[in-house]
């Protein structure tokens, strides 16, 4: 191990250009935006920003379609946790253990987690098209047209319809997380297991999950975060209107909104903030609440 | 069904197949079928023409057809949008290894007081939503002349990088033996040196992982994208994408040969490189 001393160079050297690239560009930033937010601004340099303290948040809070959002957004992050973790857990442990051609699932469902969202959504929006789309023409082919639905165009559907196409997009990425966390643990313990005479159930949630506990924990971080942060998916899929009468507005879209096409950069920024500081703080309270190991030093 | 069915290997030379293990890969193809048939059927819906495809929505193509390509490539000129995410993408991937290397190598060789500090700092930036500091950015860069401009838009994505590749790769270089630098300080070797010639080269699994990514980052996003580039000429792959949806809404198979011509590049690199990515996903995330 090197220490500090002899090599203060080096070190300081080494850590300047990240440190550089991270503080100007990413914290720096974050903390402007927490600042603007209290300031009315249409993002002209020459006019000016006046100190406007609290009013941005009044404003978002006495919105019916601030409120929508954030609807939307607990909607998204419960149903995206409660479809991603499952099946990603379920196809982990099955593929963990003698299966045929595993790594051909493996590649296969990780797929649509490197697919860009603009292309899911596309072809996701082909594919749900009122008249012309598959799974209503296909609906309509094994005799159950009753079934088919504007999927995208009904204010009652669009959104679940998106939440789930963003959870088909990331299941694949959990999936491998949760499959190399099962790989953890030791064959023997299984066998141990079989010995004893434990079934199927038993294993699985007596002894499989709470030893992979942290690395679930990471996952459902990981899906709040990515849930916080989906725009794109909806951006396209509704073609920038965010569905009918807002119906499928999220916090980021409104923020979006507000400040790139109305030019209200004050209300944007206070969205930014209190999208940026819920995000931590979930973050923090869920991993560290739920998914800590009670380490013994 | 036991866990039996799952989990243990049959020993001996006949294999016999469990009954149950046929429900196993039920499930299993099931899903695969959701997942990969969207893909099939738009590339399939990709060569159809119109006609063909709203009688003939399930078979394939009865006269496979080329047009749509030709439109997006000779008429819409897509290549060059992807030449401009291959561009942006390529040079972001390359700062980062440069730099974030860098501080792997710091943060996880050395010792000193601010060691854990300043990685758990790195880190934290992964919790940040890139939205949420659009705005700033919009007015670095109506600052410092940034709209329309790739280099902008590639230190920008170097930043929004660096805590999730520095996250990966010092995870890694934690796990190199020290045994390794010592005994090419005693041959004499520089600081310099062990960095470039010793830990990087054994490092190239994470790297590449994290380079992987990281081109994927860049090469997918959208809403940067969207603000930062107006002028229609440097337009990247997803604007390109959008834009082509925008003009040609009732062309279907058009746009099914859009999305297709747009994930082609993504997917060879990935079918070429899955191993490193999810080796990359793992190591963080399992070790971390």
């Amino acid at each position: 191990m090197f220490t500090f001393k002899k090599n203060k160079v080096l070190i300081i050297g080494f850590l300047i250009p990240a440190l550089f690239f991270y503080i100007a560009l990413m914290l720096y930033p974050a903390f402007y935006a927490i600042v603007l937010s209290f300031f009315k601004w249409n993002g002209v340099a020459s006019l000016g920003a006046q100190f406007n303290g609290i009013n941005n948040y009044l404003i978002l809070f006495r919105n019916p379609v601030f409120w929508l959002s954030i609807r939307n957004l607990a909607f998204l992050l419960v149903v995206s946790i409660l479809t991603q973790l499952p099946v990603a857990f379920l196809l982990a442990y099955l593929l963990s253990g003698n299966i045929r051609g595993a790594s051909v699932f493996k590649v296969s469902f990780f797929m649509p987690v490197i697919l860009s969202a603009t292309a899911v959504s596309m072809m996701w929006k082909l594919i749900l098209d009122d008249k012309y789309g598959l799974l209503n023409n296909f609906l309509k082919a094994v005799g159950l047209e009753a079934m088919s639905r504007p999927w995208l165009t009904d204010p009652h559907l669009s959104f679940q319809v998106i939440t789930l196409i963003n959870s088909w997009q990331h299941v694949g990425y959990f999936l491998i997380i949760l499959l190399a966390g099962i790989a953890t643990i030791p064959e023997e313990l299984f066998e141990a297991l079989k010995i004893d005479g434990a079934g199927i159930f038993t294993t699985v949630f007596k002894v499989v999950i709470p030893l992979i506990k942290e690395v679930i924990g990471v996952c459902v971080v990981l899906i709040m975060t990515n849930c916080m942060k989906t725009f794109d998916i909806i951006y396209v899929m509704t073609s920038g209107t965010f569905g009918p009468n807002n119906v499928n507005q999220v916090p980021v879209g409104l923020m979006y909104y507000r400040s790139f096409v109305e030019d209200n950069f004050g209300q944007g920024s206070a969205i930014a903030t209190m999208v940026l500081l819920f995000g931590v703080l979930i973050s923090s309270i869920v991993y560290i609440k739920g998914f800590q190991q009670k380490s013994d030093v | 069904m036991t866990n039996d069915t799952i989990r243990v290997r049959p020993k001996g030379k006949k294999q016999i197949v469990k009954p149950e293990k046929i429900i196993v890969y039920i499930i299993l193809l099931f899903c695969l079928i959701i997942t990969v048939y969207p893909l099939i059927f738009t590339l399939l819906s990709s060569l159809k023409s119109q006609n063909d495809l709203f009688s003939n929505i399930f078979g394939l193509p009865k006269k496979v057809m080329f047009q749509n390509y030709y439109d997006l490539f000779v008429v819409k000129k897509i290549q060059n949008n992807i030449l401009h995410s291959l561009f942006i993408a390529c040079t972001t991937v390359i700062i980062q290894v440069v730099i974030c290397s860098m501080v792997a190598f710091v943060l996880s060789r050395f010792k000193f007081k601010f060691n854990n500090a300043l990685l758990i700092f790195f880190m934290a930036g992964i919790l940040i939503p890139q939205q949420s500091v659009l705005i700033p950015i919009t007015l670095l860069a109506k600052t410092f002349n940034g709209f329309n401009n790739y280099f902008f838009m590639i230190i920008i994505y170097v930043a929004f990088g660096v805590p999730n590749f520095v996250f990966i790769t010092t995870g890694f270089m934690k796990g190199l033996p020290r045994e390794i630098e010592e005994a090419a300080v005693i041959d004499g070797c520089s600081l310099a040196r062990i960095f470039w010639s010793i830990i990087m080269p054994l490092s190239t699994p994470a790297i590449a992982s994290a380079a992987i990514l990281s081109f994927f980052g860049a090469w997918n996003d959208l809403i940067l994208a969207l603000i930062l580039l107006k002028n229609d000429a440097m337009q990247t792959i997803s604007l390109g994408l959008v834009s082509f949806t925008n003009e040609q809404f009732s062309n279907y198979t058009g746009q099914f040969a859009a999305v297709i011509v747009s994930i082609i590049p993504t997917l060879i690199l990935y079918f070429v490189l899955q191993k490193q990515i999810m080796k990359g996903m793992t190591a963080g995330a399992v070790k971390g």
